[in-house]
């Protein structure tokens, strides 16, 4: 259940919840070894202020109901379906809300890092990319 | 990792880009023998007419057109009905992602129900234009009429009319639970806007209205149909986009894409306003129903009514400063309407209103409207430009009370390389401070503006600038010419500045290269030609095609001189190789000599990018307070262009912007009347300005190399649009002490402001 682990570090972090085991729904039932795993990464977030490498989601405002107003997600993945699925596992009914089918929503796109693609989940990332779920842009 | 490559080649001195050839098209269009959808004649023609509502909202209760049938040369009548069963499909389309095609097609023929005056409800073909209006005014059609809402903010309303009972608002997904005019509601937001608000030693916040305006361009909408009996459907039409027009039509028809080919013809502006399709569809349903070619053109009444304005939107914006100048926080509150059916622009207004500064704390939200108008379209930056109406001012505001520079204030929050948008993602390298530090070097702005009753104003404006697919082929001639078949449009110079960067590629003078534009059978899949991705991403494919090319012509001087390609060096347009110097267009003749391989290329491209453009306008007006009327007095425009390839075209599009701009600024609006009837349908009331109305645009090219494209290229033609409302209304502001927060700032508007103010005044 790698999402766990290497989903904990970043959301603790950037919170600084003490209660950690209610910041990521479902991490009580983490095994012994993936916790400490999580936290070995945890400290070394904080002790060396290093992101972990791994793709950074932006929830959209309106879509953070569902992540208790977590605005940023760190998770692991190739893709952008590959992030939302790992999004998704942490906090159920995101993908919905941003996806319908196996396409995003109509009228929106996906930003990879400073780009605007139209792969749309197919996007490919990067271990460092930032996602951003954007209105379509098109010109006159 | 970005899925965009470094390509800039670092090239400062270019043979071709940078001079400025007398354009292709010139003498064809200079003389008249330019060919325009409208001149396209073929045997047994029919003419095509709309019959349209002239209620803002009503049932369509019955359409009986028996009586129209019955005329001797009347061949064929359709309705909505004609169209196959569409409910329910969606398509995807380029960056509009899914469309619904329901409403695509009742935006084409009506169903059920009337949405805005001038909606099409049927269509008839006839045996001439007489013979169609004649038929047309003989189709009987029964209407219920409803209440209606053309405001952005009464649409909004409870209690206001609904267009569609069945629209529920869409919040990132969310469905509300009540029927509405709200068709999507979106929020972006970084940093806390509380924590931010609350550093703010100064904070500003206005409210900001602009009325619809229409795109304006001068050459209405023509479609000429042919129904082949082989089920084949070809189009000649005038449109940004051949392929997405091809893609809308056959969607709309439900048949394969094959089965349809567009012919695009020359275009006589399209601004936005011709990327969706209108006549295209109906003309080829009464093509296929009369058996004959149809053609059907607008009226200009029909243009303003039926096509496309730019939304009408109320803006609330809000910035927060601390004393030393540095922006902490904003937020703002927008509302677009889009017109008949949902899905305007509101969501790049959105992301543009705090695009040309770092503001550490935002948030926006933004709400897409439905009202009884027609369906919005893009114009030129569609959604900025209202943003940068808002945004500018309150930034003004707030440099005057914190007694700093308006240039100064913008270029201490200035968005630059590494700067996060409200919306999310981190600038690249930008030109904005480039565009400011010359706007403050500017002749302009260190002239003395002296006189009553006038005033300067500045203001700066964005816009993302789009990549996507384009293609282009070309084949070598024995003269060493280039033909160059290319996918694109060309509205606004194109076929030259994407001709111009094959010729650099090559080594050749730009009048070596015979561009076409080809119809959607003769060249590979292109996008429309909008959101100023034209000269940089056909332009990229120009550049790639003219390397397939100088490589073939590499391996036929190496067939030539009996060695290896790789024997052969390339410079500047010249093959050598132990000796031996060929220019391009002495090898060329050899080829044909020595019966070579003809040499043929094609590329295609499809890059994802964001080219970012920044301008930043000056104007100088005098405001006559005594009929409120605004003169221009002096305007300049500066822009980042990456590199300007062919610098007239550069000044063209920022000319042509400003004055579009100030043209919204000043007078233009769609004025209804009490029964949401737009009473200045045309060109005589609905005033856009002339070259009597505005001077001579200055402009000053500014150049910061865009890195995802080998020459540095970036878009240029919408940025222009953006900061010119604003602009004057800051000059407005300079020269009477009036705020103006409402367009158009015409006469009777300024006027009244001007005798509140002198009223309100001890």
């Amino acid at each position: 259940m790698a999402y766990r682990l290497t989903a904990f570090p970043r959301v603790v972090a950037k919170r600084g919840a003490k209660d950690w085991k209610s910041v990521v729904p479902g991490f009580q039932q983490a095994t012994r070894h993936e916790v400490a795993k999580s936290v070995w990464r945890l400290g070394l977030v904080r002790s060396r202020k290093i992101r972990w490498p791994m793709p950074r989601v932006f929830i959209p405002p309106l879509v953070r109901e569902l992540t208790g107003g977590v605005a940023e997600i760190d998770v692991e993945g190739g893709t952008v379906a590959e992030v939302l699925d790992a999004v998704e596992r942490l906090y159920p009914g995101v993908r919905d809300r941003l996806c319908r089918g196996d396409a995003l929503i109509p009228g929106f796109q996906v930003s990879v890092d400073d780009t605007l693609t139209k792969s749309g989940l197919r996007a490919k990332l990067g271990p460092r990319s930032e996602v951003h779920f954007l209105p379509a842009i098109g010109g006159g | 990792m970005s899925s965009t490559e470094e390509v800039f080649l670092g090239k400062r001195d270019y043979q071709v880009l940078g001079q400025r050839p007398v354009r292709h098209d010139g003498a064809d269009k200079v003389t008249g023998k330019a060919i325009y959808t409208a001149d396209v004649q073929l045997p047994n023609l029919a003419v095509g007419k709309i019959v349209r509502s002239p209620h803002a909202h009503a049932v369509i209760k019955s359409i009986d057109a028996s009586e129209a049938l019955a005329m001797p040369g009347v061949f064929a009548v359709v309705t909505h009905d004609d169209f196959p069963d569409l409910n329910e499909k969606f398509a995807v389309m380029g960056e509009a992602g899914q469309v619904n095609l329901s409403h695509l097609a009742a935006n084409c023929l009506a169903k059920g129900k009337a949405l805005y005056r001038g909606q099409a409800i049927a269509a008839v073909a006839a045996a001439n234009g007489h013979l169609a209006e004649e038929a047309a005014a003989k189709i009987k059609i029964e209407y219920e009429v409803l209440p209606s809402v053309t405001w952005v903010l009464d649409a909004m309303r409870d209690d206001a009319p609904l267009l569609h009972p069945d629209l529920r608002t869409d919040a990132m997904g969310k469905k509300g639970d009540k029927p509405t005019n709200v068709g999507v509601h979106l929020q972006f937001a970084k940093g806390d806007i509380v924590a931010g608000f609350a550093q703010a030693d100064v904070v500003v916040e206005r409210e900001f209205r602009l009325a619809s305006v229409h795109q304006g361009y001068i050459e209405p909408h023509a479609c000429v149909a042919l129904w082949n009996e082989d089920q084949r459907l070809k189009l000649w039409t005038s449109t940004q986009g051949s392929f997405n027009c091809r893609q809308q039509v056959a969607e709309l028809l439900q048949i394969p894409v094959s089965q349809c080919l567009v012919v695009p013809c020359e275009i006589g502006g399209g601004f936005g306003g011709k990327i969706a399709v209108y006549l295209e569809p109906v003309a080829a349903l009464l093509s296929r129903k009369c058996g004959r070619p149809v053609k059907m053109t607008m009226q200009r009444n029909e243009v303003f009514e039926g096509t496309g304005p730019t939304p009408g939107a109320f803006i609330r914006c809000k910035l927060g400063a601390t004393r030393d100048g540095k922006l902490v926080a904003g937020e703002a509150w927008l509302a677009y309407d889009s017109g008949a059916f949902p899905g305007g622009v509101v969501g790049p207004g959105a992301m543009c209103i705090f695009s040309c500064y770092d503001v550490p704390h935002a948030k926006v939200d933004g709400f897409d409207v439905c009202d009884n108008k027609p369906k919005t379209q893009a114009y030129r930056a569609p959604g900025s430009t209202h943003a940068a109406f808002a945004v500018e001012q309150v930034v003004d505001e707030i440099a005057r009370q914190l007694a700093i520079d308006p240039i100064e204030f913008r270029l201490m929050n200035a968005a630059k390389e590494g700067v996060r948008r409200v919306d999310g993602p981190v600038y690249p390298r930008v030109g904005l401070v480039e565009c400011l530090e010359a706007a403050r070097r500017s002749d302009h702005w260190n002239s003395p503006l002296e006189g009553p009753n006038r005033g300067r104003g500045i203001a700066a404006g964005f816009w993302f600038n789009i990549g996507g697919a384009s293609s282009c082929s070309a084949s070598v001639n024995d003269d060493g010419s280039v033909n160059l078949i290319e996918g694109s449009t060309d509205i606004g110079g194109t076929r030259t500045s994407v001709a111009m960067q094959l010729a650099e590629t090559l080594g050749i003078g730009a009048e070596d290269i015979h561009p076409q534009v080809g119809d959607t059978d003769s060249v590979g899949y292109t996008f429309l030609t909008g959101g100023s991705r034209v000269t940089f991403a056909t332009g990229l494919a120009a550049y790639k095609l003219g390397l397939d090319l100088s490589e073939q012509m590499r391996d036929r001087a190496a067939k030539l001189w009996e060695c290896s390609p790789a024997d052969v060096e390339v410079s500047g347009g010249t093959y050598r190789h132990n000796g031996h110097a060929l220019h391009f267009k002495q090898l060329a003749g050899k080829i044909g000599e020595r019966n070579l391989s003809p040499v043929v290329g094609r590329a295609s491209v499809a890059p994802e990018c964001s080219t970012n453009a920044f301008g930043v306008h000056i104007a100088d007006v005098e405001v006559d307070p005594e009929t409120g009327k605004v003169t221009v007095l002096r305007y300049t425009a500066i822009q980042d262009a990456g590199k300007a390839v062919h610098p007239s075209y550069v000044e063209g599009q920022m000319q042509g912007g400003a004055v579009q701009g100030i043209g919204w600024a000043l007078n233009e609006e769609y004025f209804f009347d009490t029964h949401d009837r737009m009473r200045n349908a045309s060109f005589l009331d609905y005033r856009m300005p002339t070259c009597l109305d505005v001077p001579m645009i200055e402009t000053i090219i500014v150049e910061v190399p865009n890195p995802l494209h080998p020459y540095g290229v970036r878009g240029v033609g919408e940025t222009p649009i953006c900061p010119p409302p604003a602009a004057l209304a800051l000059a407005v502001h300079a020269a009477t002490g009036v705020r103006m927060r409402c367009l158009p700032m015409s006469p009777p508007k300024l006027w009244r402001a001007l005798a509140d103010a002198r009223m309100a005044s001890p």
